[in-house]
């Protein structure tokens, strides 16, 4: 059997050598199967069964711990209280949610920021040939290779009070100018985004890098010609070519540093007091260290929502491109 | 003879001379016997216990030997971060994998995985099988007997470890002829080992010498023992950490503000490392012969008497921590810090297996042989304070000081939601450290906190805990409380 679609987009079969309209049962699954909107359902459909099963009964787990007032140390968790929104209530008079809030927004903000123009500035460094650029490509992608946890511990020996960063500051300012980094929170948390800068540039530096490499060479020739220097170049001919794979790589690394854990946990463990603990690390404390899952449940949710507006956010100037 | 012969031949060697030598162990083989015979295990089963990293090479040995013994398969699952044990033990509460048999945690959150429905009750099991926990030549040092081993008035854990802090101080300096003089002409009294905490920062200061690369001292103010330094000083002073018929906190007191001020006037003559490094911090430096004394766990007695591991080998000394004269006498508090005892999943295959397995692990010539190689367990039982190998790896000054330390031992918090209340404090006294607080704050934030976590955890029955949990510490601290109206007669057991 022979199948194409005939001049007004309807089906046709061939039977015994004539083509004619297709009007059984299959004839209508192939019709609803033409058109566009069934069959990029059809075509995401299993992914999303998938993942639906994978993930929503664990996030309906979640939303019930939220709305119970539950710790292992109560017993079964079927049985636990229903409180309501009350865990909510005592997450938003908890300044030290806030105060996480805060220090991780300062930590995305500072930290990616950095790895943006660093990673940029290399990029554009290498968007040119020279001697030996492949294995400098390679040793700049090395960090990002790493587990966040030998970062941490390569960062936290660094930083040490009798470490080799204050070995160096010694050596060249005299042992005066040592600085205590875990004693305090700014230079605590001045440590811990230097490692995540030095981690996390390289992937900057890749996506930049790739998304250059994209750019038309006859765009820029082209504004050279008509008298461009370097500055407007980049300004009005590259960076709006390449900005939605930068901006993709922002929201990534930004929602990606979000959630920042490890190399906290490794360097500081949130220390001094909790000065340097971030939003991850205070859902783990109340969740994990001192087992009130029902309240770590209900920052979960609140920082999930968060989240999503502001990716929502992030993610607008490419749909409005879309369009 | 063949080979099946020559292992039966083996075995019941072993046996009996286990059963000659040790009746709680062979008690338990016994037992393992009879429960192989009943089918309620069979050879070649597997047994999971969860450990530290740091008990790995004291346990492993022992572990072998028994499952050689027993044809059982004994594993040891070993976990690097010590604060992650009581993460996976209570994941394990709630998943009910069956994934262990035994966990060997600190003992004051016994409460929390009984609470939790983790570990099961012993008693019928002690009861049946006696581990001579409290009577005979090789009980446990008093008052470790109770704090290693209950929680609520039954047992659901086996003690294996002694952590009373012990004073590690540098002998050679302490007593020089010379030292002494210069300390006697500038501080008008004699160089001595310090009966008061008072006398112990005058030495403090005197011996802090940064530019000959000694500092004074290392105490822990980090985030995870900050309250080893505060406490003792605090119970010493009569402080008590909650009114026991209201279970309000009582550390933001005149007691509790004194004993962190005068932790925290010492950080000048000590490394910042004391509250921005770890507990391994003063492991390194004492050894190193970088301080003149700390305070620490008996292990460092190792470390810092073995020639291999330090730089200060036969010029250690080893002492009781000082303590506070109330009306001309003298009060000594030292708390015994975390202490690991073994107890039993309630989703194990086979948990009274699981029971006699503990009890090999803890009688007392095995646990003698264990404690002997290096790792985090000390000397807990009777019996280990006369054994001359353990003796010999302790060295012969570090047991009766040992001893006397354990038997004037306080206990953690331990009540439920023990883990808690701890880390608060602790983040707390840790952020005063750093300057991020004040004494005073530091502690009405953190007794703020404990009203939280008691009304929460439900107060009658904390109060009840609590109660329960004041007649574990020693008599003499009891007295001092009774004397200064901090707890009522009749509820210190006295």
């Amino acid at each position: 059997m022979v199948c194409f679609h005939g001049d007004e987009g309807a089906l046709m079969i061939k039977e015994k050598g004539k083509f004619k309209r297709a009007t059984s049962s299959i004839g209508s699954i192939a019709n609803l199967l033409n058109r566009e909107s069934v069959f990029k359902i059809m075509l995401v459909t299993p992914m999303q069964l998938l993942l639906s099963f994978l993930l929503v009964p664990p996030f309906a787990i979640v939303i019930y711990l939220a709305l119970v007032n539950w710790q292992p140390i109560f017993g079964s968790w079927t049985e636990a209280p229903f409180v309501g929104v009350s865990n909510f209530v005592r997450l938003f008079s908890d300044r030290q949610f806030f105060w996480a809030l805060a220090r991780t927004v300062v930590i995305v903000a500072i930290s990616v920021s950095f790895q943006f123009i660093l990673g940029m500035a290399l990029a554009l460094l290498f968007n040119r040939e020279f001697h030996g650029k492949k294995v400098c490509v390679s040793v700049i992608l090395y960090p990002m290779m790493l587990p966040w946890v030998v970062v941490g511990f390569i960062f936290y020996l660094l930083f040490l009070d009798h470490g080799p960063v204050n070995y160096v500051i010694s050596s060249v300012f005299g042992p005066g100018a040592t600085v205590s980094w875990f004693s305090s929170s700014v230079t605590a948390l001045v440590a811990i985004i230097l490692a995540d800068i030095w981690q996390w540039t390289p992937f900057m530096f890749l996506m930049s890098y790739s998304a250059l490499g994209a750019v038309p060479k006859e765009l820029r020739e082209a504004a050279m010609t008509l008298g461009a220097n370097l500055w407007q170049i980049f300004r009005y001919v590259t960076f709006p070519t390449i900005k939605p794979v930068v901006l993709i790589a922002l929201i990534i690394r930004a929602l990606e540093c979000f959630k920042i854990f490890d190399l906290i946990f490794i360097m500081t463990r949130g220390g001094p007091g909790v000065s340097t603990e971030s939003m991850s690390l205070y859902i783990y404390r109340m969740g994990f260290r001192y087992g009130q899952l029902s309240f770590a449940a209900a920052v979960a949710i609140v920082v999930l929502v968060a989240i999503s507006l502001v990716a929502r956010i992030g993610v607008r100037p490419l749909l409005k491109e879309e369009l | 003879m063949t080979w099946r012969k020559w292992v039966l031949g083996l075995v019941l060697a072993g046996l009996g001379f286990l059963a000659l030598a040790d009746p709680v162990a062979e008690r338990a083989l016994a037992g393992l016997r009879e429960l192989m015979n009943a089918g309620v295990i069979r050879p070649g089963q597997t047994f999971r216990i969860m450990i530290h990293s740091g008990q790995r090479g004291q346990l492993a040995p022992a572990v072998e030997e028994l499952s050689r013994l027993t044809g059982l398969k004994i594993e040891l699952v070993v976990i690097g971060y010590e604060a992650d044990i009581y993460n996976k033990a209570m994941h394990e509460a709630i998943v009910r994998s069956g994934d262990y048999d035994l966990f060997l945690t600190f003992c004051n959150w016994i409460g929390d995985m009984a609470e939790a429905g983790l570990i099961v009750p012993l008693d019928s099991w002690i009861k049946k099988y006696d581990p001579e926990i409290h009577t005979g030549p090789n009980a446990y040092v008093k008052p470790l007997d109770l704090f290693t081993t209950q929680y609520g008035g039954h047992y659901y854990a086996l003690g294996m470890d002694n952590d009373a802090l012990v004073l590690f101080y540098r002998k050679d300096l302490l007593e020089d002829p010379n030292e002494q003089a210069v300390f006697e002409a500038r501080y008008g009294r004699p160089l001595r080992l310090p009966e008061t905490w008072e006398e112990f920062d005058l030495i403090t200061e005197f011996f802090d010498r940064p530019e000959q690369g000694l500092r004074g001292a290392h105490l822990y103010l980090t985030r995870q023992f900050a309250y080893t330094s505060w406490a003792p000083r605090f119970i010493a002073k009569g402080g008590i950490y909650f009114d026991p018929l209201t279970m309000d906190p009582r550390i933001d007191t005149p007691e509790g503000v004194e004993a962190l001020k005068e932790v925290l006037a010492l950080q000048k003559h000590m490394f910042p490392e004391t509250y921005t490094g770890d507990w391994s911090a003063a492991y390194t430096f004492f050894p190193e012969g970088k301080v003149f004394w700390t305070i620490a766990w008996a292990s460092l007695g190792h470390w810092a008497s073995d020639p291999e591991t330090s730089k200060i080998a036969g010029k250690v000394g080893f002492a009781q921590l000082p303590g506070e004269y109330h009306e001309g006498e003298l009060y000594r508090a030292t708390p015994h810090v975390v202490g690991w005892s073994l107890s039993v999943s309630r989703y194990g295959k086979a948990p009274e297996a699981a029971y006699l397995i503990a009890q090999w692990l803890n009688s007392p010539s095995v646990s003698a042989q264990c404690i002997t190689r290096t790792g985090t367990l000390d000397p807990f039982r009777l019996n280990h304070f006369k054994d001359p190998n353990l003796l010999a790896a302790y060295g012969p000054a570090l047991g009766p000081v040992l001893l006397l330390n354990a038997e004037q031992s306080f206990p953690d918090i331990s009540l439920r939601g023990a883990n808690e209340y701890l880390d608060v404090l602790n983040l707390n006294l840790n952020a005063a450290a750093a300057g991020l607080l004040t004494p005073e704050e530091a502690l009405s934030q953190t007794a703020r906190a404990w009203q939280e976590i008691t009304d929460r955890l439900g107060r009658g029955r904390q109060i009840e805990s609590w109660q329960q949990e004041i007649l574990r510490y020693p008599r003499h601290i009891r007295e001092l409380w009774v004397k200064l109206g901090k707890v009522p007669p009749e509820l210190a057991g006295l």
